[in-house]
């Protein structure tokens, strides 16, 4: 009796283990990526206000003026970084303001800014350092197979076919795009944050030239059926990372069910 | 009409008494018996699924435009084989779940190998007169190996592909006839046109074939010498305690097998495995990352990732760093493995027949030194997944690395000593079965009187003998 119940025990944890997750992405972190994927639009009242944000919460680390030198010198100055692009990027991504202040790794996290506060922030930034363009991405216009193919030589390397991500060495982490906005991708793409070349490793690129307007549409099509997926085919993903999870489903899970029923199916002896 | 038939093959074959005596046969009950046929079991299943996938594959890198169901790989140029596989795993019915059923029952087949090795070990099955069965035994699990990597490359997608470059540069690395032999087995310079034909009649011809005979003998040694047995109440060396073969063994297989075929089927439905179509075709200029091998592979690639950076030339020839983690570190603890009955007796010298097993906290040394091993193979397979274990445990991969290559000096010394301390321990202590009292036979003499034959518990040698302690009740 005891026995049984360690079986169906087991049998209940598989079932729970491979129940497959649906949508990690919030929607609510898409919906604000989406609203602030419009170029942002140059009013006084936004500038200003930009200005105040930027004096309260930035300036202390990064200067007075975005245009001018940082306060440490492992802060980069603002005029280095990508301009407006880098500016979104890093806010609605979560990774600025700075978590804990400790770390070069700045991580994914929540966006702390109300989406009017960061295009306030992206249009005082921008004009500051004289880069006020956010890209400009869709991934409907993009080509899927020649997206694929584009990853599969510039991206993949560090991202993972999947876009699982993966350890780069060091402290660098090739983050997940599977539950990446396309308006994130073709930031990225442009400013080459971390340890990703500008361009994203394509040799030609060369941000707001039409071919690289459509490698970038091409490649946020193939990460945009990444993260939609419906391709998520044969159950639960257990992760995406390939064999090493599935080596440990098939001890823990295969096994470990196949051993318990030993014990059972024997007597004892 | 059951009769008849019977009795027309009796007559001819003698079939009534070697039945007889193969239903008589007796196996013992403890459960860590089964675990070989849980890989036996397994080996069923993916005997069955692997011929359902062999009518759809194609075993050839022809090129290929891939127009199929699956969208972003629509007019890419892929391999024959690539294009089979993505057709087995879309459009072919049941054909994802057979092809994911047979890669879970190949995970579970070596892991399944690798328990039931390690349960002959730790008990000393291996001693005489068994030596032959656990060379047989080895060689299966080589094959299993074998079987294990020529399936992983043949759906030549990108991740398979990575995995047949790093084989390419192992078997580069062998001395000498290195070269030779990597233009031999693949047919020219990586990638080869030849290598996936070849690895297919590896993988659905040579290597079944050998494996399927070689579980013929292992299991025909194992009916022909009597089964190993735990010392407890009743058992001797000279006998078996347990089940007849017909019916209680027979039944209980028979549900052990439907168990395996159970939750393989639910695996291959529920959880995924090897979405080729996410990895898309092999292309030499590609990578995607994290890439490794299946588990069963992971120590090499761990070792391949720990081993130092050492080139050598030797007489015109060059020795590369590949050499050493790749060929002969495994070519060493392989050696050790395959050969370990024979070095275990020269320290014992212990020649005697065994049939009674060691409980293994009785054989501390033993039991010390297979924990090691095994502790030298998970390093090797954690380092085999530094990127995925780095961005788990949010460390750098190189502090990994560096930790796991002490690791590997330390690691296996404490783990012995630690192991051996522990065996001591329970030795000494209470719970010592074979140290309690294993009570009194009663016995009938000649002439119908009764005497008590008191059971001497098993000394560490296995040897027991009743030992008579006087006639009783006259």
């Amino acid at each position: 009796m005891r026995r049984t119940s360690i079986l169906l025990g087991g049998i209940a944890v598989l079932a729970l283990l491979l129940t497959p997750t649906t949508g990690t992405a919030s929607s609510s972190r898409r919906a604000a990526a989406a609203a602030a994927q419009q170029q942002p639009s140059d009013s006084p009242a936004l500038n200003a206000r930009g200005r105040e944000l930027y004096e309260n919460a930035c300036a202390s680390c990064h200067g007075p003026d975005p245009a001018g030198p940082s306060y440490y010198p492992t802060v980069p100055s603002l005029n280095d970084v990508g301009g407006a692009a880098a500016v979104n990027w890093v806010l609605r991504t979560g990774r600025m303001p700075w978590k804990d202040n400790k770390g070069p790794a700045i991580e994914r996290g929540k966006q702390r800014f109300s989406d009017e506060d960061v295009r306030a922030l992206v249009v005082y930034i921008g004009k500051a350092v004289g880069d006020a363009q956010l890209p400009d991405v869709d991934p409907a216009r993009g080509n899927l197979q020649r997206g694929r193919e584009l990853y599969g030589q510039a991206c993949a390397a560090c991202h993972g076919m999947n876009g699982a991500g993966a350890a780069l060495g060091g402290e660098n982490i090739a983050v997940s795009l599977q539950d990446v906005h396309p308006q994130d991708v073709a930031e990225a793409i442009k400013i080459g944050p971390g340890q990703m070349p500008v361009g994203g490793g394509m040799t030609d690129y060369e941000f707001g030239t039409a071919k690289s307007q459509q490698d970038v549409d091409d490649i946020a099509a193939y990460v945009e059926s990444l993260r939609t997926d419906p391709y998520n085919e044969g159950g639960a993903p257990i992760g995406g990372k390939g064999p090493v999870p599935e080596g440990f489903v098939a001890w823990v899970i295969g096994l470990g069910l196949l051993v318990v029923a030993s014990r059972w199916i024997a007597g004892r002896g | 009409m059951t009769e008849r038939s019977f009795k027309y093959l009796d007559e001819r074959l003698g079939t009534a008494s070697l039945a007889r005596t193969a239903l008589r046969k007796v196996f013992p009950d403890h459960w860590s018996f089964l675990l070989g046929e849980i890989a036996l079991f397994s080996l069923v299943v993916l005997i069955f699924t692997g011929v359902f996938l062999t009518f759809f594959y194609t075993p050839s890198v022809q090129e290929v435009i891939y127009d199929g169901p699956y969208e972003p790989l629509r007019g890419a140029h892929v391999t024959a084989a690539y294009d089979s596989v993505m057709r087995i795993s879309f459009e072919v019915r049941a054909g994802l779940l057979m092809r994911q059923t047979h890669h879970w029952a190949a995970l579970v087949f070596v892991a399944a190998i690798v328990i039931h090795l390690c349960r002959v070990f730790f008990t000393g099955a291996f001693r005489r007169p068994r030596e032959v069965n656990w060379l047989v035994g080895v060689l299966l699990l080589f094959l299993a190996l074998g079987e294990g990597f020529t399936g992983y490359s043949l759906p030549d997608d990108l991740l398979s592909g990575i995995g047949l470059r790093i084989f390419y540069a192992v078997t580069l690395a062998i001395p000498v006839i290195g070269t030779w032999a990597t233009y031999l087995l693949f047919g020219g310079e990586f990638p080869a046109p030849d290598i996936i034909s070849r690895l297919f009649v590896f993988h659905v011809m040579l290597l079944p074939a050998l494996l399927i005979a070689l579980v013929g003998v292992h299991i025909a040694i194992l009916v022909l010498q009597k089964h190993t047995q735990f010392p407890g109440h009743g058992r001797t060396e000279r006998n078996v305690v347990g089940k007849r073969l017909w019916p209680e063994q027979t039944f209980k297989s028979l549900s052990l097998l439907l168990f395996t075929t159970a939750v393989l089927a639910l695996l291959g439905g529920l959880a995924q495995i090897n979405p080729v179509w996410q990895y898309g075709p092999f292309e030499p200029f590609n990578v995607t990352s994290p890439a490794q091998p299946d588990w069963y592979i992971g120590f090499l690639d761990g070792a391949l990732r720990l081993g130092p950076p050492w080139d050598l030339t030797l007489f015109g020839f060059t020795i590369s760093e590949v050499f050493w983690p790749a060929v002969l570190f495994p070519g060493i603890a392989f050696g050790i493995l395959t050969l370990w009955p024979w070095i275990e007796r020269r320290f014992t010298k212990d020649r005697a027949e065994h049939h009674l097993l060691d409980r293994p906290r009785d054989t501390p040394v033993r039991t010390g030194i297979g924990a090691a091993g095994l502790m030298v193979f998970f390093i090797m397979f954690l380092e085999g997944g530094n990127d995925i274990f780095g961005v788990l445990l949010n460390v750098p991969v190189e502090t990994i690395t560096r930790i796991l290559q002490w690791g590997l000096v330390v690691a296996p010394i404490v783990t012995f000593l630690v192991t051996y301390w522990i065996c001591k321990g329970l030795s000494r202590s209470r719970l010592r079965p074979a140290q309690i009292n294993a009570g009194v036979r009663l016995s009938r003499t000649a002439d119908g009187g009764y005497e008590t034959v008191s059971l001497e518990p098993a000394s560490s040698d296995g040897e027991r003998a009743p030992a008579a302690t006087g006639p009783h009740g006259e």
